[in-house]
């Protein structure tokens, strides 16, 4: 192993970085690293011009990250403080936008819309994979484990805007799935409904898109940190007499903390940033019950010509999902 | 941004004809006069200059050839007059390339060539609507035509329009109303679009209605279509319009249309809000509402969904009405297997008097014509500016104005009514060009959203639509929308300086 990395080091790095190979291997390889910094005690300059090769290695990646991240996103900020159109100089307006915002019933509306839709698509996206994760990761056979965990990403290939479009169908008042199996059950009231068109129903058929809410992903990384979890460690509860509901509760799941926490990352990002359903199924209506800030975002932008406005909804709801990330981080913090 | 390139075109006009041109000029009058074109109008064409060269790209929108011939799911109605056109003016022009460029499939139309003309990387002509094309006035993403419509036509007859000036082909009253506010002709308002109530002929018969007359039989005739268990109706969409025009359009007396050819302004709706003639409080405004609220228990549960395909639930002879453009003409021509009888009827007039569907404050005229020059309108971009090609642009466009190919261009597509004259006109589509070219079409009315800002006239929309839903009073909705309709009215005053 350390032969292989002063081969690497050699062919990449060139003759300057072999002159310091015991540096560069124990920085990779050993965890008696801050003793050699400290023997070696370099700069952060100094570090970089030595380790110079490898940032050029990530400065491709970089640069696009630059480009077509952080950049838009610094423009979003500065835009915000200005009225922008398209092919027009932008005033600046300081608060103005901000303050407009704020007193924006459809903004208000949508902010309401999408904390509903997220709360509802976190409790949903990290709740329910971990049951069938644990379910998948207690089936006996190898064999019956690896189909299901197949089974269980296959409906990825399926493009997103394929299944919204399905479920236009399936809401269909007169013709649609939905209705007839109420009508089937004796639900006659409700099978007439017209779940995308009612505005006090259209949220909650949104909400309906992700059933059955198992998640392929969410799935997968909760089956991988159970599968990481040591066996001795289920013969030591067994011996102790633990069922398999003790079991979890005790075992699986503050040992999936990591996993839970990622996915709930994951979920509240995805629910702020709801834009594709209410865009394909309803177009934020009717009568704005299902605008989100995203959707509204884009009106704003490409069908009224405020940019500045529009940057100013992206900071509100990079602002909220900052703020949101770092408290699940905090509330969520290793022991 | 306005582009002056009239000396640039007649010198380019008077230069010598070559041999290769009057070789070439013979062989597209031989080739058109075999395709059945007036031997005059082919003549005409070969008048032209060969010294024009040097490529355009085009989204040509609706013309725009089909990449097949083959008829399908999504390619209904198979087209290549276009490019028979840019054939045959490639035989006139060498040195000429035509290329098509397609928008994606579902993106906005608009939004897409915001994004390009910002980016400087428009085709050098596209489709747009001379009501976004007055919105850019100043951001020098259009060219001026008015120098060019100034010029002869050199593809039409002599002595026919548009034979001494461009701009006599087209029909004046919906080209006037193209004109952005600073006085300029952005695009080339190629054809005409209306609107009609389609219907499914089974339906009507199995609920026992007849095609309604005026609005009140309208509304007993969706009632009776939905008690036979038919969805009745997509729901009021253009006709709204229409209906408000019927009633409010009383007030057209005190406000002064200022656009061209007798069209109403933003400016003069907002002086008119601010001057208080035009007030949603006022009883005509109410009735509009009322009388929209009238009808709206009628129609199809689904009308809020503006992402409800309503038009493949009139093809598969699920609904009752289906309001709809004048396009639906072509496209339901072009389904093989449709198993109904469908016809069409023009919106209704409102009756004077009272009850349902009816209203005392009714002005007893016919409805408007909705239209006007909007379906399939060109303009010339930045981008042509700065390759230099602007000159060639015209030409071309110039070229498939002319009668012998916009005949064929917008008949073979069955779905627009042509914009200019002595252009040859699809049977059903007679009667509403009459319509349409008799007045402005909706740039008269003052009923019409576009006379409006747009973020209001969407506000006033959701307004509306809460009233009809039953979410909200008759007088709090008049007061939102009279509340939305001032805000604007006095954003735009002061952005604009209209006083």
């Amino acid at each position: 192993m350390e032969a292989r990395k002063h081969r690497f080091h050699a062919s990449i790095a060139g003759s300057s970085l072999i002159e310091d190979t015991s540096v560069s291997t124990s920085v990779v390889t050993s965890p008696a690293t801050p003793l050699s910094y400290k023997k070696h005690k370099h700069s952060l300059w100094q570090r970089i011009v030595r380790a110079r090769y490898y940032y050029m290695l990530l400065l491709p990646c970089f640069i696009l990250l630059a480009i077509f991240c952080y950049y838009p996103a610094i423009l979003a900020l500065w835009g915000s403080i200005f009225t922008l159109d398209y092919g027009r100089s932008g005033e600046y307006v300081g608060l103005q936008n901000f303050r407009e915002l704020f007193n924006d019933p459809i903004f208000i509306k949508s902010v309401k819309n999408v904390v509903a839709l997220t709360v509802f698509g976190t409790i949903t996206a990290v709740t329910v994979p971990i049951f069938v994760a644990e379910w998948i990761f207690r089936l006996k056979s190898d064999r019956a484990q690896y189909i299901y965990r197949i089974l269980m990403v296959w409906p990825a290939i399926v493009p997103g805007l394929v299944t919204l479009l399905l479920w236009q169908f399936i809401y269909d008042p007169y013709y649609g799935l939905l209705n007839a199996i109420l009508k089937w059950v004796g639900l006659n009231e409700w099978s007439t409904k017209a779940w995308l068109a009612d505005p006090d129903l259209a949220l909650y058929a949104l909400m309906g898109t992700a059933f059955p809410f198992v998640g392929g992903i969410g799935v997968l990384i909760y089956l991988a940190g159970l599968q990481s979890i040591p066996v001795d460690i289920y013969d030591a509860a067994k011996l102790d007499g633990a069922s398999g509901f003790r079991q979890f509760l005790t075992i699986d799941l503050p040992l999936i903390k990591g996993q839970i926490r990622l996915n709930l990352v994951l979920s509240i990002i995805a629910g702020l940033q709801a834009l594709t359903g209410p865009l394909v199924l309803t177009g934020g209506g009717p009568v704005n019950a299902t605008m989100v800030p995203g959707l509204y975002m884009y009106q704003q932008a490409f069908t009224y010509g405020r940019l500045g406005y529009a940057s100013a909804i992206g900071v509100v709801v990079f602002i909220a999902v900052l703020a949101l990330t770092i408290l699940n981080m905090t509330l969520f913090k290793d022991d | 941004m306005t582009h002056d390139r009239s000396s640039d075109l007649s010198r380019l006009t008077a230069s010598r004809v070559s041999r290769r041109t009057v070789l070439s000029a013979t062989a597209v009058a031989l080739a058109g006069i075999q395709m059945g074109v007036p031997a005059s109008r082919v003549l005409a064409a070969t008048r032209q200059d060969a010294n024009l060269s040097g490529k355009i790209r085009m989204e040509a929108h609706d013309y725009t050839p089909s990449e097949s011939m083959e008829k399908s799911d999504t390619n209904p109605i198979p087209r290549k007059a276009l490019q028979d056109a840019a054939d045959a003016y490639k035989q006139l022009h060498p040195g000429v390339e035509i290329e098509w460029v397609r928008v994606p499939t579902g993106t906005d139309s608009r939004v897409w060539a915001v994004t390009q003309l910002t980016g400087g990387t428009a085709p050098d002509i596209i489709w747009t609507q001379g009501a976004d094309t007055a919105k850019d006035v100043g951001k020098g993403w259009w060219t001026n035509l008015n120098p060019y419509m100034d010029q002869p036509n050199p593809y039409v007859d002599a002595g026919a329009a548009g034979s001494a000036k461009w701009i006599d082909q087209f029909f004046e009253g919906p080209t006037g109303a193209k004109y952005a506010p600073d006085g300029n002709l952005y695009v080339v308002p190629y054809d005409l679009v209306t609107t009609f109530f389609f219907y499914n002929k089974t339906h009507f018969q199995n609920a026992g209605v007849e095609v309604p007359k005026t609005y009140a039989e309208f509304i007993s005739t969706i009632e009776k279509l939905k008690d036979s268990g038919v969805p009745s109706y997509n729901g009021m969409q253009w006709s709204r319009p229409q209906l408000g025009e019927m009633l409010i359009g009383v007030w057209k007396d005190q406000i002064e249309p200022t656009g061209n050819a007798g069209a109403y302004t933003i400016k003069d709706i907002t002086l008119a809000i601010l001057g208080g003639i035009y007030d949603a409080t006022k009883p005509e405004y109410k009735e509009w509402l009322r009388l929209m609220k009238d009808s709206a228990d009628y129609w199809s549960p689904q009308w809020t969904n503006t992402k409800t395909k309503f038009d493949l639930q009139f093809t598969q002879g699920q609904l009752g009405i289906y309001e709809d453009g004048s396009w639906r003409f072509g496209l339901l021509k072009a389904v093989d297997d449709l198993k109904f009888e469908w016809g069409s009827f023009f919106m209704p007039i409102l009756e004077k008097g009272d009850g349902v569907g009816k209203s005392e404050y009714a002005t007893g005229k016919e409805p408007p014509a909705i239209g006007g020059a909007t379906a399939n309108q060109y303009g010339i971009t930045n981008t042509a500016e700065k390759n230099g090609t602007v000159d060639l642009c015209v030409d071309w466009l110039r070229y498939i104005s002319a009668p012998a190919q916009a005949s064929k261009i917008i008949g073979e597509l069955g779905q627009f009514l042509p914009n200019m004259k002595d252009v040859d006109v699809n049977d059903d589509l007679k009667d509403a060009l009459k319509a349409v070219t008799s007045g402005v079409g909706e740039a008269g009315m003052i009923a019409y959203a576009d006379k409006l800002d747009t973020e209001a006239a969407a506000n006033i929309d959701t307004a509306v639509n809460n009233y009809l839903l039953g979410r909200a009073d008759l007088d709090k909705t008049a007061q939102d929308i009279q509340d939305l309709l001032m805000n604007s009215a006095k954003k735009l005053a002061a952005d604009n300086g209209w006083s």
